[in-house]
């Protein structure tokens, strides 16, 4: 049954399966394929993964090429180190893993250029038109916005990761545990720790700027 | 149910938003939030924190265009190693040859050096200055066999006394390392063509023996000399 739907799977890319269950089969079958040498099934596996690879990525580093960058360099390590990759093990957390740690790679090497925001470019960003009457609410809204994309980036690179991996990604603790390779109650008390930084963080701008 | 503190509360609170709490843990917090206004407020801003942070960092609706350009660059860049894996001269070969040859080259010099050194020479200083003639003449003689008559010598007196001293010391031939029971061979002279004797010695394997063959021609009265307590060296 699974290997019926891999093989519809591969004939038609755009048609990739959505439940968990069913993708993580298929994303199974095309890693066993890719390891004999199948291009084809690579570039399946590239077409699969790359919208959340991206997000990590994006969520990670903060900019679009850096973004960009970052998952050029998964998917070419993906492809360098697929023989290394053990047979029954998940194949997901095995991509999600490397996506941090190229991310770790990007900005470290970045580090002394990253642009951040400061509390003056928080107050030069543009109005975005939407629905809100008031746009001195929707000024504000931005601006909380900002704050929270710059609180994100002040965390150290452990508890960002653990935090976008948790939060944003919404996968369990368990998870993230085995992507970044420590232990649950590591992971809790890292992203404790982030969600009460971005808090403090937000809060203190908040403050600020009524003064 | 046990009665949280506001100072405990506030500690898990970040966990509680995220849901991360065990069980017992979240219902104490949550009868605690209940009863207390601060510590409401606090959960609150920390629910907005986590409204916000999801918010900010949804996943951003990046083109077609992006996309593409993130699988053609990685696809050519498969293709290409996969052309330089396949090529027979590449720098992984050149390197493994490299090495190969260094090593056959390395293990032939240390052959080379470990051959043992070749065997002195034969030690016969005496015979080096014997004429010709005579060294010629120097063969194994098989004990118990009697030798051929070997050829005149020049004929002068000179020459014959000269062969009747070597006789009497007869050259020894030792083979070099068989220094137990050596193997020597006697010079055969030959006094004269006139019916003088020829005599031949002959060293056994026993340095206290030694046998000695006196030839005469036909005519000459026989004479033997025997002689079986030489030492030799």
């Amino acid at each position: 049954m699974v290997a019926e739907m891999a093989q519809i799977f591969l004939a038609n890319a755009e048609n990739i399966p959505a439940s968990e269950q069913e993708h993580a089969d298929y994303l199974t079958i095309l890693v066993t394929r890719a390891r004999g040498g199948d291009a084809l099934a690579f570039e399946r596996i590239l077409l699969a993964t790359e919208k959340r690879v991206v997000s990590i990525a994006w969520r990670m580093l903060g900019n679009r090429d850096d973004a960009r960058d970052a998952t050029q360099e998964v998917y070419l390590r993906v492809y360098k180190y697929l023989g290394r990759f053990r047979a029954g093990e998940d194949f997901r957390g095995w991509l999600y893993r490397i996506t941090i740690n190229v991310c770790h790679d990007i900005a470290r090497r970045n580090r002394s250029s990253a642009t951040r925001l400061t509390e003056l470019d928080v107050a030069e960003l543009p109005i975005v038109e939407g629905s809100t009457a008031n746009p001195e609410q929707a000024v504000l809204h931005q601006q909380q916005l900002a704050m929270v994309r710059t609180a994100l980036q002040m965390l150290s690179r452990k508890e960002r990761a653990a935090l976008v991996l948790r939060d944003l990604e919404g996968l369990s603790t368990e998870e993230v545990a085995r992507i970044l390779g420590s232990r649950p109650v590591t992971v809790r008390s890292q992203v404790s720790s982030a969600r009460a930084k971005i808090k403090n963080y937000c809060e203190k701008l908040s403050g600020r700027r009524s003064v | 149910m046990k009665i949280l503190s506001c100072k405990r509360a506030k500690r898990m609170m970040p966990l509680y938003v995220g849901g991360d709490l065990y069980l017992n843990e979240e219902r104490a917090i949550a009868g605690h939030l209940a009863v207390c206004e601060t510590c409401h407020q606090l959960a609150a801003e920390f629910h907005q924190s986590q409204n916000f942070l999801s918010e900010e960092s949804a996943t951003p609706s990046f083109d077609r265009e992006f996309y593409e350009e993130i699988k053609h660059a990685v696809l050519a860049e498969v293709a290409q190693r996969q052309s330089n894996t396949k090529s027979f001269f590449g720098a992984r070969w050149i390197y493994a040859m490299t090495i190969a040859i260094l090593l056959v080259g390395f293990a032939f010099l240390l052959g080379r050096w470990r051959e043992p050194a070749p065997a002195p020479a034969l030690t016969n200083a005496a015979a080096n200055s014997e004429p010709d003639n005579v060294r010629n003449r120097e063969s194994l003689v098989v004990p118990g066999a009697l030798p051929e008559k070997l050829p005149h010598p020049r004929g002068t007196k000179e020459s014959i006394r000269r062969a009747r001293l070597a006789a009497a010391s007869p050259k020894q031939l030792q083979v070099p390392g068989k220094t137990e029971s050596p193997e020597t061979v006697s010079l055969v002279s030959n006094a004269s063509s006139r019916g003088e004797l020829s005599r031949i010695e002959i060293q056994t394997g026993n340095p206290n023996i030694k046998i000695i063959w006196l030839v005469q021609d036909a005519g000459q009265s026989d004479t033997r000399d025997k002689d079986e307590h030489r030492n030799r060296e």
